[in-house]
Parts: structure tokens; C-alpha cells; sequence
């Protein structure tokens, strides 16, 4: 791969990708660390498109396959924990307990629902797009993202 | 709003309107949600990257070079080793008597020897299964 062509991927999707690491690892450290591993993996893989629509959800697959093996090892020794310390001081400003809160509901779900709500929701994948980069039948995906916005709803619901 | 919420609203038509005011909720959470990330202010550059992808691609090539030359030495030191002890046996030393009796002596075990291997080998393959197993139900 071209240079040039690597400098505009990476200028595209390092920030968006570094975002879904830290958020589906629910380990805002480690992101940098998957991160690097992902474009390694990339630049190593023989992925040969020059084209950033190709690229950016084969970047997502390899960091979806990185962060599912390092989180086996982590067994989630995330931010929650911090959070969690981090809530029971008194003077947490309200937007700031607003964003524990949210990262908290978000870091119940389990690590596929995770990836399933962020690709669908904030990337805006199609079904067909995200069963390529989680590895799984376009049918299936429909279902489980069903079942994870179900599983968010009812944990909003609960901890308002 | 994207693709998936377009979809979601087309196939769930029976119950409507309650799933598609919960994909609209979890769609405007999911964007305050992302919106909250506190992205860094400095990434690698990609120019560390490209570097870092090189250097390793040359460290996997001279590995890959010096591969073949790793195999012929682990071949010709087991072939030298069945040589000396072929040697040994043919000969009338007392190695080479021992090692006769040795082997004799294994011969008159050797299904014993076969079976314990052989069940070795499935209880670790079914311990490891097991524990497959349980981490899956885990998850």
C-alpha cells in the first residue's frame, strides 16, 4: 500500500476507530494499544483496495478480532471500576455523573451488543456491513440488534 | 438517523410504533453517547505505523530466510543421532548390548506403552474441551 493512500485511511478513521476500541473495550487505556495492533495487523494484512469505503470496515473487523482477544485476557478490567470508584465522591459535577452513568449502562451490555449498538448507531452500517466485520449472518444481526436495543432500553428505563 | 433505523422501522411493522420509538430513543442515546468520547489529543502518526509494519515485515522475512537452513540442521543432527545408534547396536560394545536389551525389553510393553499414550492424549483433549466449554457458557 501506497503512502499516501495509508496517511488518508488513517486520517479518516483514527479518531472514529480509537472511539469504538475505547468504547467496545469499555478500556479507554488499552484503546491506543488496540489501536496500534489494528493498523499493524492492516498494513500487514493482504488487504489490497485503495479505496477508504473498502478499508474502514476491514479496519473494524481487525479491531473488533483485536479487542475480543485482548478482552478475553483483560476479563474487564475497565473503566467501570474506575467510574464506579469515581461516583461515590460527592463533588462530580451533574453532566460529568450524566456521561458515568451512560458509560456504566453501556458497559453492562456484553462486548458483540456493544459492537452491534455502535457500528448500527453511531457509524450507521448496514446489516449486511456490520454481519461482515463481527463475523456473522446478515439474519442474525437483525436479531441481535433487536435484542441489544431492547437490552439498553431496559437498562435506561432502569437507572432512571 | 441512519440506514438501520429506516430498516428496523420497515420490518417491524406489527408492533410498530413502540419498537420504532425505541429505536429512535436508543438511536438519540447511542449518538449522545458517542458524542460524550474523550478523544485524545495525540494519535500515533501513520508515519510510526508504516514504520513500525516495515521493520517487522523485514524481521518475518530474515526469520523466513533463515527457516530452511533451521530445518536441515534439526534433520541431518536426527539423522546423525539414528546413525551413531544403528552403529551402536550393530556393535559389540557393551552400549550396544545394553541398548539391545533396552529396547528388547521395551518391545515385550510396548501395547502397554501405546494404550497409556493414547489415553493421555484423550484426557487432555477432553479436559481441554471441558474448558472450552465453560468459558463459552461463562460468556
Amino acid at each position: 500500500m501506497e503512502d499516501s493512500i495509508f496517511e488518508e485511511i488513517h486520517r479518516e478513521t483514527a479518531r472514529p476507530l480509537w472511539a469504538y476500541i475505547s468504547r467496545i473495550s469499555g478500556n479507554a487505556t488499552a484503546a491506543d494499544d488496540i489501536l496500534q495492533e489494528t493498523y499493524l495487523r492492516f498494513l500487514r494484512s493482504p488487504f489490497k483496495g485503495n479505496d477508504l469505503k473498502e478499508a474502514k470496515p476491514y479496519l473494524y473487523k481487525i479491531a473488533t478480532n483485536v479487542v475480543y482477544k485482548r478482552f478475553h485476557r483483560m476479563k474487564r478490567q475497565n473503566e467501570s471500576e474506575d467510574i464506579l470508584s469515581m461516583e461515590n465522591q460527592a463533588s462530580v459535577p451533574d453532566d460529568f455523573k450524566e456521561k458515568i452513568e451512560m458509560t456504566q449502562i453501556f458497559s453492562q451490555l456484553k462486548e458483540q451488543e456493544r459492537a452491534l449498538l455502535w457500528l448500527a448507531h453511531v457509524e450507521g452500517y448496514e446489516h449486511r456491513e456490520i454481519a461482515e466485520i463481527l463475523k456473522l449472518n446478515s439474519l442474525s444481526v437483525r436479531v441481535l440488534l433487536f435484542r441489544a436495543r431492547r437490552k439498553l432500553a431496559h437498562l435506561i428505563k432502569d437507572k432512571s | 438517523m441512519n440506514g438501520n433505523l429506516q430498516n428496523s422501522s420497515n420490518q417491524i411493522q406489527p408492533d410498530g410504533d413502540r419498537e420504532l420509538q425505541e429505536t429512535q430513543m436508543i438511536d438519540a442515546w447511542m449518538q449522545k453517547f458517542a458524542g460524550q468520547t474523550a478523544l485524545p489529543q495525540n494519535l500515533s502518526a501513520p508515519g510510526f505505523f508504516l514504520f513500525k509494519a516495515r521493520l517487522i515485515e523485514k524481521q518475518s522475512a530474515a526469520a523466513r530466510a533463515v527457516q530452511p537452513i533451521v530445518r536441515m540442521r534439526i534433520a541431518s543432527a536426527v539423522i546423525f543421532a539414528l546413525a551413531i545408534g544403528w552403529l551402536l547396536l550393530k556393535s559389540q560394545t557393551p552400549i550396544g548390548s545394553l541398548m539391545k536389551e533396552t529396547f528388547s525389553s521395551l518391545l515385550s510393553v510396548a501395547p502397554l506403552i501405546v494404550l497409556s499414550v493414547m489415553s493421555a492424549v484423550l484426557i487432555c483433549f477432553a479436559f481441554a474441551y471441558f474448558l472450552r466449554e465453560t468459558k463459552e457458557l461463562k460468556k
